[in-house]
């Protein structure tokens, strides 16, 4: 092979900047209430796969607040922020999932053909009608600020025994959200790369926070560390989803569910940041370089279709 | 690590598709829904514009199609008549605004003007009315003046009625006393009558004894000359030498002291007395501007007043009998003129004006020639028969006394500028000037014509010796003190003694051979009682030079023995006030004295 003389770091600058772009369109119940003659466009927004949508939703909710100026004041009216939800193909779509997760897991799962064709992916809009049933109101961004965090601490915990997130200063804190917000990609790894370094005389983590997500299941998380004692080697992506796989279909069967899962990692497609890396790649390196900034490994696994 | 190479390829392959395709395109359009919402406000902003404009545009029609009717040229030709109207309306206003600013620019003028005079009004006011309040503060100042002397006078007036009460009174008891006085004068004279008639008889008595003496002694002589003319002669020379006789002796002998009263000599004070050389007259001159002529009745001792002589203006200063003749009488006074008067008709003889001053001593030098000195500082010698000035002497300083030197009319005279003047009788010259320390006050020369006293201010009396015409003798004393400027001071008849009165109440007595005092008469009474009061002092020896006699300020008249010095009569209670003029009779049996309150008193011996 070519010795790839590829530094780590270009790895995380290229995710850090990884694009989508995102088309907001009103969604016609929405449209119909417009208060002007002309029917607002769609806007169009290249978002960070990283971000999350609470970041931008102040953006949204002006710019369609200009189309409903006569109506804003009426309290009949359900046009307001706090009604804001966002919809891809009737699917409400979560607030604290990252937007690359978003995609990656309804976007490639609900087309046969390849990913390309859904970009810009087309969001609805909606402003009334608020899915109390299937989403959470917190729209706002100190409640996403507190979700980063709390996944922060539960990631710190899972590797260093929170350690080290626990000696570090609030405004480390502080400038880890502010710097993904502000997309400042410097600012995010000088504090970042103290909560990838290792504790314990260990030269890995202890055990590595990751999210396997498959749609329409709850994610799955376990507990699983990223070097073999007994072994004596590095596990593997592989390793990782035989083990949870496994371990899944084990309490499903423990619990009596109808629906097993179906274990075998050849029906799947692993989509991590919208790539889909070796199985081979070593966990340990992918958390540490392939996490997403609240230091968790989101895995997609996207059945195969049958072709 | 192959697989990060996969990832890294995949990353990148992932990013091509995902961003870099779209990221142009999303900002592109992005801008573009930009510009379109800006357009969008512009656009509605300038439909509203729009409708506003149309909105107007549709109420302008709508005015404008009540004008409608009219085709355009009307409208023209109404907007042009509007404009010409317009265009004249406003002619008028500027016309009217010039006027306007003519009279705005007359009446400020006027407003100035009535302010100035406003102004100075005011300025007027204020100088009135601070005048006003100055008057006013004067008139109160006034009006407490006035009430002060009021109060004064009314003081005053209470006092002078009191007084008057009080005079009324002293005046009632005056005329008691006056009465009583008179009572008791009468009964005074009626004694002394009585005591002169019994001395009258005595001395008559002692006459015939000595008549009959004398008729022994000449029927004896008679038998030796056996003449009979010279018996008329001898009686005249046996009255005059009894005469001498009698006051010889009865100066000897007769203590006893006669005196008349020579009451109502004049007004006031008596300057002059003089004896007429035969001793029967006695004349005396004060400021009552006459002169009184007295005869002395020998041989009764009775005085009368002849007549009186009046004619003067002004105080009587100096008497003269002519010795010649014996029948002229020459008065010089205050009025600057000098009168001559006949004794045997009383009749003024002669007015010899002339002097610019006072004239202070008239000597006749002979019966036609009288020299007069003035305080005018001249010297005048008067004819008699041309009854004018002949000569004017130029003294220089005023003359206070004069005595005349020989008949032809050289005179001799003392002056205020310590100068004795001798004058020639031929010109107008001075022949010799003596100059003495002080001013000389009196002259007095002997009857040989010899020697000439002279008192003079410096406390001194100088003999001058006439033929050498220098000083011979200086009489001095420590306590001699001349009062003033008119000081008599006298040589005795027979030159042995000088005689002056000092200020301080003593007679000074020089002998003229050696030059020394001879006697001060200021023992006894002389010293408290003899007082020179006044510049018309005289003090006079007697032609025997047996005494000597002043008058004092207390109205008395001192007599001093010339040899013992001892006073030897003070004939007091006569005079009221101060004895101006002493004088011997020449015979020396009578003092005639003039004091100041119009009184003569002639005291025989």
């Amino acid at each position: 092979m070519s010795t790839s003389s590829i530094d780590d770091k270009d790895i995380t600058r290229e995710l850090w900047q990884s694009r989508l772009p995102i088309c907001f369109i009103l969604s016609d119940e929405d449209m119909s209430k417009v208060n002007r003659s002309e029917s607002p466009e769609p806007l169009y927004l290249m978002l960070s796969r990283h971000s999350y949508f609470p970041c931008i939703i102040e953006k949204i909710f002006r710019y369609y607040s200009t189309y409903y100026k006569g109506n804003l004041n009426d309290q009949t009216n359900s046009i307001n922020l706090n009604n804001l939800w966002l919809e891809y193909e009737s699917i409400p779509l979560k607030w604290h999932y990252p937007i690359g997760l978003l995609y990656d897991l309804y976007t490639s799962s609900l087309s046969s053909s390849s990913s390309v064709s859904h970009l810009p992916w087309q969001i609805i809009v909606h402003l009334s009608k608020f899915p109390e049933n299937e989403l959470i109101r917190f729209p706002d961004i100190e409640s996403i600020e507190a979700h980063y965090m709390t996944t922060l601490k539960e990631a710190d915990a899972l590797k260093h025994k929170g350690q080290i997130i626990g000696d570090m200063q609030k405004r480390d804190h502080k400038q880890l959200w502010n710097s993904l917000l502000q997309d400042k990609y410097e600012a995010f790894w000088n504090i970042n790369i103290k909560l990838m370094s290792y504790t314990d005389n260990l030269q890995y983590f202890r055990y590595i926070p990751f999210r396997i997500y498959i749609l329409d299941k709850p994610f799955m998380q376990k507990l699983f560390s990223p070097y073999d004692i007994e072994q004596n080697k590095w596990m593997t992506l592989y390793d990782l989803l035989q083990y949870t796989l496994n371990h899944e279909v084990q309490c499903e069967k423990l619990a009596n569910e109808k629906k097993i899962l179906n274990n075998n990692i050849e029906n799947y497609r692993v989509i991590i940041h919208g790539v889909q890396p070796p199985l081979h790649s070593p966990i340990q390196w992918l958390s540490e370089y392939f996490s997403y900034p609240d230091n968790f490994l989101h895995i997609c696994l996207i059945e195969n279709q049958m072709r | 690590m192959e697989w990060k190479q996969k990832i890294f390829n995949q990353l990148q392959e992932r990013n091509r598709q995902e961003r870099d395709v779209y990221a142009e395109i999303v900002k592109h359009y992005n801008r573009l829904t930009e510009n379109y919402s800006t357009i969008l406000v512009r656009c509605t902003d300038q439909e509203r514009d729009i409708l506003t404009l149309r909105q107007e545009n549709t109420d302008l029609q709508k005015n404008s199609v009540s004008v409608a009717g009219l085709p355009v040229n009307d409208k023209i030709k109404t907007l042009e008549n509007d404009y010409m109207k317009a265009k004249d309306e406003i002619l008028t206003l500027l016309r009217e605004r010039g006027d306007m600013t003519k009279e705005v620019i007359s009446l400020s003028r006027l407003v100035k003007e009535r302010d100035e005079k406003l102004y100075s009004e005011q300025n007027r006011n204020q100088i009135l009315t601070k005048e006003n309040v100055s008057l006013r503060q004067r008139l109160e100042s006034a009006e407490d003046q006035l009430s002060a002397l009021k109060k004064v006078n009314e003081t005053i007036h209470d006092e002078f009625q009191a007084l008057q009460l009080a005079y009324t009174q002293l005046e009632e008891r005056q005329k008691e006393l006056d009465a009583t006085i008179a009572v008791l004068r009468q009964r005074m004279t009626e004694k002394i009558e009585k005591k002169c008639n019994a001395l009258d008889e005595e001395v008559k008595l002692h006459e015939k004894r000595m008549e009959e003496d004398v008729k022994r002694k000449l029927e004896e002589a008679k038998s030796d000359f056996m003449t009979s003319t010279l018996s008329n002669l001898m009686t005249s020379t046996t009255a005059s030498i009894t005469h001498l006789r009698n006051a010889n002796q009865d100066g000897k002998s007769n203590g006893s002291v006669f005196k008349k009263n020579l009451d109502d000599c004049g007004d006031n004070e008596l300057h002059a007395i003089q004896f007429h050389p035969s001793g029967s007259l006695i004349a005396t001159g004060g400021s009552d501007r006459k002169i009184h002529i007295w005869e002395l009745n020998a041989h009764n001792n009775q005085v009368q007043q002849v007549y009186v002589l009046t004619g003067n203006n002004s105080t009587v200063t100096a008497i003269d009998f002519d010795n010649e003749n014996a029948n002229l009488i020459l008065g010089c006074s205050e009025d600057f003129a000098c009168r001559v008067w006949g004794l045997g008709d009383q009749r003024l003889r002669h007015t010899l004006t002339g002097h610019g001053a006072k004239v202070f001593c008239a000597k006749f030098v002979t019966a036609t020639l009288i020299a007069s000195g003035s305080q005018d500082r001249t010297l005048k010698l008067w004819d008699l028969q041309n009854r004018q000035c002949v000569r004017t002497l130029f003294a220089g300083s005023k003359c206070h006394d004069l005595v005349a030197h020989d008949a032809s009319g050289s005179l001799i005279s003392g002056h205020f500028d310590k100068k004795i003047r001798f004058w020639d009788a031929r010109n107008d010259s001075t022949k010799c000037e003596l100059q003495l320390q002080a001013a000389v006050t009196s002259l007095s020369i002997n009857r040989e014509k010899q020697l000439l006293l002279a008192c003079s201010r410096d406390d001194t009396l100088k003999l001058i010796e006439l033929r050498e015409n220098r000083v011979i003798q200086t009489f001095s004393h420590d306590d001699f003190k001349v009062a003033s400027d008119t000081i008599k001071a006298v040589l005795s008849p027979d030159c042995a003694y000088a005689c002056a009165g000092g200020n301080d109440g003593s007679v000074f007595i020089w002998n003229t051979t050696n030059g020394k005092i001879e006697k001060v008469l200021n023992k006894e009474h002389s010293h408290d009682d003899f007082k020179v009061a006044s510049d018309t002092i005289k003090a006079v020896l007697s032609p025997d030079c047996a005494y000597a006699c002043a008058g004092g300020n207390d109205g008395s008249v001192f007599i001093w023995n010339t040899t013992n010095g001892k006073i030897e009569k003070v004939l007091n209670k006569e005079h009221s006030s101060i004895v101006n003029a002493v004088a011997w009779h020449p015979e020396g049996r009578f003092i005639a004295s003039c004091e100041k309150q119009r009184r003569a008193i002639l005291w025989g011996e």
